[in-house]
């Protein structure tokens, strides 16, 4: 990293806090602090949303999971745009209607106050554990790609970001959102424009994606249905959009963004602007790994892109590792001299030599392949409880490695700001829910507007602090990042089903949604205890679940009918 | 409240919705294109 990356990213983190200072200042209400006055326009709703969405891990892991697994991995988003469509008819418009802070606070006019709080504690736990986890994933990979302590990219990450979340709020959350989604973009864009100008002579961007699709590396769409296979087109389109359902109406960390749109319209415009261009969007991330994959065939990386994993190899076993890079060496120049063979034979339509050019590339893409999963057995060997998987490191290695002095600034800019916008807004949240949810209804006098401003001032310091923890402590335990992981699936489920029951079935009152949400959240762990079922699909089970049990449930032991009605009862808006 | 409120594009909601999933469709047909085209 050059002095002029340095400077590219040190003046690009200093402008985004001073940027989110400014527009955060002002005094506030807690309308202000929590919902940034609600009065956003939709762009910034809509890059709010998307900046919030993308975490630094999605510009780090997924160029690097295109590489390994191709482009598969898009299908995930598929049911996004359907979940869209359905939240801008039902929850958008009632959120707005009854003017709330939290997703949660609907849930208590809607059923009870037991519901509400079972809700919003689901959410506190759940998104404190990805909030350390938000900050830990990028923090490990830039302390590692750029020889820093742990604990100080967790706590630079954890520290720039609450500095303008406390003192602006979602005000400056959203801003800051707008200027660094617009850098990411453009870096991203950087990015790809010299991955493909880098390959070599004669290799055009025809014969990239042609080579990347020979490879098999252009798997977009499998119609194969596989309750067992993570990505599928049917994954995709129901189990994710359960889950985008789930995220998008009733995790405040989004709730939260919409909310600050001025109107029904605006929110309404930035969601369904989320919905059109978030796959592309994908596809563009996932194809830039694609292309990072194919520029590797002619220029070989490393054996294993994780330098630290790769140091302790060489360290304590050397004869093995040295073994394992000679093959490495060989097989992969055997690789980049029948790629070009394949190339040349493909320019001049040559059919018997490209089917030379295939079966060599073939052979040697094997050997490659079959070096790679010993050195992943030499690493089990040598500590069972190492990570055997270098996917997170192969982007950033790549620009590290092969981008120009300044670009390589931008892009480490790029990711921190991709960091910073998920923990902004996971802070963010939880203050809000903290404080709307919780202290609010604490027994006791009514507050002033400062005060209860200056009470989420300190819940939001108090959530980065334990965010912060979290992520030093998850460092010592590696499978628990998995586990937090799955604790997103294994509640996401129920909570929507409580807000799909609340939104659609007008009979079903408190007690009969809180008994099936307690049924259907251990069915749901009982899914993950005892069968292989993919993680998408506790989303459903969930869910329907929750509406299932409610509706049979409500004829037995329900009460009378709900406070506040849902979206059945109002007069349909206009269109919609 | 702003229920009532026409979009600020193609005059209705549902025409807007419509957009959305005729994108996705289109979207998912040419990376199903892509797929298959590439084998």
């Amino acid at each position: 990293v050059s002095p002029l990356d340095w400077s590219v990213l040190i003046g690009a983190l200093a402008l985004f806090v001073a940027y989110g200072l400014w527009r955060g200042r002002g005094g506030h209400g807690l309308d202000g602090y929590v919902l940034a006055d609600r009065a956003m326009p939709w762009p910034m709703v809509a890059l709010s949303v998307m900046a919030t969405q993308a975490s630094a891990t999605t510009f780090l892991a997924t160029p690097g999971q295109a590489y390994v697994d191709g482009l598969r991995f898009v299908q995930f988003y598929f049911g996004l745009p359907l979940a869209m469509v359905v939240l801008c008819m039902t929850a958008v418009p009632i959120f707005h209607r009854l003017k709330v802070y939290t997703a949660y606070e609907y849930l208590e006019r809607r059923f009870d106050s037991r519901t509400r709080t079972l809700a919003a504690l689901l959410f506190l736990i759940q998104r404190g554990l990805q909030a350390g986890i938000t900050i830990y994933a990028p923090a490990l990979i830039l302390s590692v790609l750029l020889g820093w302590q742990l604990h100080l990219t967790c706590l630079l990450l954890g520290g720039i970001v609450v500095l303008y979340t406390a003192s602006g709020g979602a005000k400056a959350v959203g801003h800051s959102h707008a200027l660094q989604f617009l850098i990411i973009m453009g870096a991203m864009a950087v990015a790809f424009a010299l991955t493909v100008t880098r390959m070599p002579r004669g290799v055009g961007f025809g014969d990239a994606v042609s080579l990347a699709g020979h490879l098999g590396k252009l798997n977009a769409v499998d119609t194969h249905f596989d309750l067992t296979n993570r990505y599928n087109l049917w994954s995709g389109l129901i189990g994710g959009f359960f889950l985008q359902m789930s995220y998008f109406g009733a995790d405040q960390s989004q709730v939260g963004r919409y909310l600050a749109g001025s109107s029904v319209t605006q929110s309404r415009m930035g969601l369904l602007f989320n919905g059109l261009v978030k796959v592309p969007m994908q596809f563009l991330i996932l194809f830039l790994g694609v292309m990072v994959f194919t520029f590797h065939q002619f220029a070989p990386p490393v054996l294993w892109a994780d330098p630290v994993e790769a140091a302790k190899l060489e360290r304590h076993a050397p004869v093995e590792w040295r073994v394992l890079e000679t093959r490495w060496a060989d097989a992969t120049a055997r690789r980049a001299s029948a790629a070009r063979l394949r190339i040349d034979a493909r320019h001049r339509h040559d059919a018997p030599a490209l089917a030379v050019a295939e079966a060599a590339l073939g052979r040697a893409v094997q050997e490659a392949n079959a070096v790679r999963k010993d050195c992943v057995a030499l690493i089990r060997t040598r500590d069972p409880a190492a990570n055997p998987s270098d996917t997170n490191y192969l982007f950033l290695g790549f620009v590290l490695g092969h981008l120009p002095a300044g670009i390589i600034g931008l892009v480490l800019a790029a990711i921190f700001a991709a960091a910073m916008n998920s923990i902004s807004s996971e802070l963010n949240a939880l203050s809000s829910t903290t404080i709307v949810d919780v202290v609010r209804r604490l027994p006791g006098r009514p507050v002033s507007a400062a005060r209860e401003v200056a009470a989420s001032r300190i819940a939001t310091c108090l959530w980065a602090a334990f965010a912060v923890a979290f992520a030093e402590f998850a460092s010592r335990l590696g499978s628990l990042v998995e586990a937090v992981n799955i604790l997103g699936s294994l509640f996401y489920g129920t909570i929507l089903g409580i807000f799909l029951t609340a939104f659609y079935c007008r009979g079903v009152g408190g007690r009969a949604v809180f008994l099936a949400a307690l049924v259907a959240e251990a069915a749901v762990i009982a899914c993950y205890a005892f069968t292989r079922l993919s993680f998408l699909w506790y989303n459903v089970v969930g869910c329907v679940l929750v509406l299932g049990l409610a509706l049979a449930l409500q004829p037995l032991i329900g009460t009378k009918e709900p406070a506040e009605p849902g979206p059945a009862r109002r007069p349909r808006a206009s269109g919609a | 409240v702003t229920e009532g409120e026409r979009p600020p594009l193609l005059g209705r909601w549902s025409r807007l919705y419509l957009l959305v999933i005729a994108n996705l469709a289109l979207t998912i047909a040419l990376l199903a294109w892509l797929t298959s085209s590439q084998r």
